[in-house]
Order: structure tokens, then C-alpha cells, then sequence
């Protein structure tokens, strides 16, 4: 290494980089100084909360829309870096970027790999019918996802959690997963554990839970699962909202609740719209509590109903 | 704008922030005093509180300065 402290760099955006920032600029000055930041500015970021801690903190900074690029590339190179840490961070790593830091890149994912590589973790782990989930630190290697583990933390995923909520949980279990394994990592004792490719499980960002349509002619635990697999709320959805159809009419549905475990009419059909809108679905009546017009908006379920003129009886149709 | 939706949102923020002073034109993101996991409380607390929906794409730095910022997005999507 080429110094006694370590010094380190991070790529990455949102709280959890800000959060890992506070702790590398807290630890003993003598075991490390974070002396490099890369602001990942390919995404938007609605408090932008690592580059406000970067200027309240005076810390020397950029912000990068590529990483890969040479000005970003020459920023890193002049720190001598022992290691980066990729935290939040929505860009790939290309080779010239991973062999800057002499002890390596190690990046946050919000799973528990090998299962769950690739984009949006949370929302597979809840659409699949996990009960738990996990958040892993690696190393980067010229894969994706695939490189050596150096900890994990497995939780359980809350029977009401939307993918927003689970990926809030991961964010908070993988800051306190890295104080814990920062001064291992900084004195090389930290352990490096080969993937098993056998247990791979992976997702690519065309891949959508669902297809994003909800079949009402399924049961109510795999239609809730659907719903809260893609429920952002209040964030934008990076993923669309799941979609039925009515009368015609396209609508978003972003919270369903059991109404009653009984059959009182066809699977798919509607069933009550006075100021509720119930559906049969094949194990039990549903109601849909929180709704979503055709353009997106979130509207008063019962202002849906009349803007729709959907009445008892009419079958949901599929898109 | 009502002083009293302004009053009900400064008790919401200072509720999730340990009581931490603010009012009005208290910068809340420029200084780092709000971060985004606060955000995302923030407006569930505020739909809640004001019955309103706040969409995804009101969920921007500029709604969300001040206090009073926060307070004019809120009257927007309750006329809406």
C-alpha cells in the first residue's frame, strides 16, 4: 500500500454514500482519509444529499454524469488510492476505472448475493414471496455483481413492505454493515468469499415483476405481492406501476387490502363501487385502496369509479 | 398560504428531527437539515395530515427549500 493511512475514495450518490462518507471522515485519521469523491450525476437525486455533506463539509469533490471518462478517470488517479468504495452508484465500472485503486473496488448491492444480482433487488425479493432479504459489500470484478464477498446482513422482509420501504432497509443495514467492516477492510484482514455461480440468480433492467399487469384472476397474496413489488411511493417509479383495465379503461393500482377471504362472484369481476372498488379475484374479494388514473395520477379511489363509470358486475380485462 | 398549515408542517419536521429548530424560511435542504430518507417520511406524513396526494414528480428540491415551499406545494395539491 502506498502509504501508513489508507486513502480512500467514493463513487456514489443518495444518504447511503453521505452516510459512509460521515464514517470514513470520523474513523482515525492515522487508519484512513477519504481524499477522493465522485459524485455519480447520471440520476437524479431529489435532496442530493452526498453533494450538500461534500460542500458543507469543504471536501474536494466532483460530479460525474461518467466515470469512466478521462477527466473523472485522472480526478481518482492523482489520489493514489488504496480502495473505492462504489456506494448508490448507477454506473458500470469499466477496467481502466477498476484498476486505479491499488487494494480495489468494493461496492454496496442491495441484495444477498449471488442470489439477486443485478437492478432492482427489492422489488424481485417482494414479487418472488421472500420473507427475507440481505445486503452485500464485494468486490468489483469485470462481472456484474460477481465479484468476492467481503460481508453480508440478512433481515426480514416486513409482510406490508413496498419496495421503497425494503430499499430503505437495505440502505440502513449496509451503513451499519460498513462500520463494521471498514477497519478490517483498511488493515487487509477482511475476508474475500468466492461467489457460488450455481446459486446465481440475476436481473436485468428490461425485466419487469409481473410484466407489470395484475392478473385478477389470481390469488390476493400474489396480487398484493405484485403491487407492493411496484410501489415507489412517493418517489417516482422506476419501474411503472402494475396496470388493470375496466370498462374500457386503463388504471395503476399502488395498494390493495383482503376485503373478505370469500367468493361472492367471478374471478376478475367487480364487485362493489358505490365508494369502494372490490374485485373477485380467485381466493377472495380485494379491495383496491390507493389508485392511479391513465395517466398516472394518483386520484380519490371513488372519484376513479365515477370519472370510469365502472359498475358491480363488469369483468376486469386484461391489457 | 395559512399560518396554520405552515405551524402543522414545522411540528411534523421538528417531530422527525428530534425538535430541532426551524421555521419558515429555515433552509431545509441546502443545509443538509432534511436528507432523502426524510423526504420520503416527510410527504407520507403530509398526505396523511393534509388529506392530499403528492405526486412523484412534485417531489422536487425546489418544493421542498423551506418550509414555506412545502407549504405552497401542499395548497397546490389540495386545489387540485
Amino acid at each position: 500500500m502506498s502509504s501508513a493511512f489508507k486513502k480512500v475514495g467514493i463513487i456514489g450518490n443518495g444518504r447511503m454514500a453521505k452516510e459512509c462518507a460521515v464514517l470514513l471522515n470520523a474513523f482515525d485519521p492515522s487508519g484512513c482519509k477519504l481524499v477522493r469523491v465522485v459524485v455519480d450525476g447520471s440520476k437524479n437525486n431529489i435532496s442530493a444529499d452526498f453533494e450538500k455533506y461534500c460542500q458543507n463539509m469543504a471536501s474536494d469533490y466532483i460530479v460525474s454524469d461518467n466515470i469512466n471518462n478521462d477527466e473523472t478517470l485522472a480526478y481518482l488517479n492523482s489520489g493514489d488510492l488504496d480502495f473505492v468504495f462504489s456506494i448508490n452508484n448507477h454506473q458500470i465500472i469499466r477496467d481502466a476505472l477498476l484498476a486505479i485503486p491499488v487494494g480495489g473496488i468494493i461496492n454496496f448491492h442491495n441484495g444477498p448475493l449471488p442470489r439477486y444480482g443485478g437492478l432492482n433487488a427489492c422489488s424481485w425479493a417482494i414479487y418472488n414471496g421472500e420473507i427475507h432479504h440481505g445486503v452485500t459489500w464485494h468486490y468489483v470484478s469485470q462481472g456484474v455483481d460477481n465479484g468476492d464477498i467481503i460481508a453480508q446482513r440478512c433481515f426480514d422482509i416486513e409482510p406490508d413492505s413496498t419496495a421503497l420501504k425494503l430499499v430503505m432497509k437495505c440502505i440502513n443495514e449496509g451503513i451499519g454493515l460498513f462500520k463494521e467492516i471498514l477497519p478490517s477492510i483498511l488493515v487487509g484482514e477482511n475476508v474475500r468469499i468466492e461467489q457460488d455461480p450455481t446459486k446465481r440468480l440475476f436481473y436485468y433492467s428490461r425485466q419487469i415483476p409481473g410484466e407489470g399487469v395484475i392478473d385478477f384472476s389470481g390469488d390476493y397474496a400474489s396480487i398484493d405481492r405484485l403491487v407492493r413489488a411496484l410501489n415507489y411511493n412517493p418517489l417516482a417509479n422506476p419501474l411503472g406501476n402494475p396496470c388493470g383495465m375496466v370498462n374500457g379503461k386503463v388504471f395503476y393500482v399502488d395498494k390493495v387490502r383482503l376485503a373478505r377471504p370469500v367468493l361472492e362472484g367471478i374471478p376478475g369481476q367487480v364487485l362493489c363501487t358505490k365508494d369502494r372498488f372490490e374485485i373477485q379475484v380467485r381466493d377472495a374479494v380485494i379491495e383496491i385502496v390507493e389508485i392511479r388514473d391513465e395517466m398516472g395520477m394518483r386520484v380519490p379511489v371513488k372519484r376513479l369509479i365515477d370519472k370510469y363509470d365502472i359498475m358491480p358486475g363488469m369483468k376486469t380485462e386484461k391489457r | 398560504m395559512k399560518d396554520f398549515d405552515l405551524d402543522k408542517i414545522i411540528v411534523i419536521i421538528k417531530e422527525m428531527k428530534n425538535d430541532q429548530s426551524v421555521n419558515g424560511q429555515t433552509p431545509l435542504l441546502d443545509s443538509g437539515f432534511l436528507d432523502s430518507f426524510d423526504i420520503i417520511t416527510l410527504v407520507s406524513q403530509l398526505e396523511e395530515t393534509f388529506q392530499v396526494m403528492v405526486p412523484g414528480d412534485e417531489i422536487i428540491p425546489e418544493n421542498f427549500n423551506t418550509v414555506e415551499d412545502i407549504a405552497a406545494m401542499v395548497q397546490k395539491q389540495k386545489e387540485t
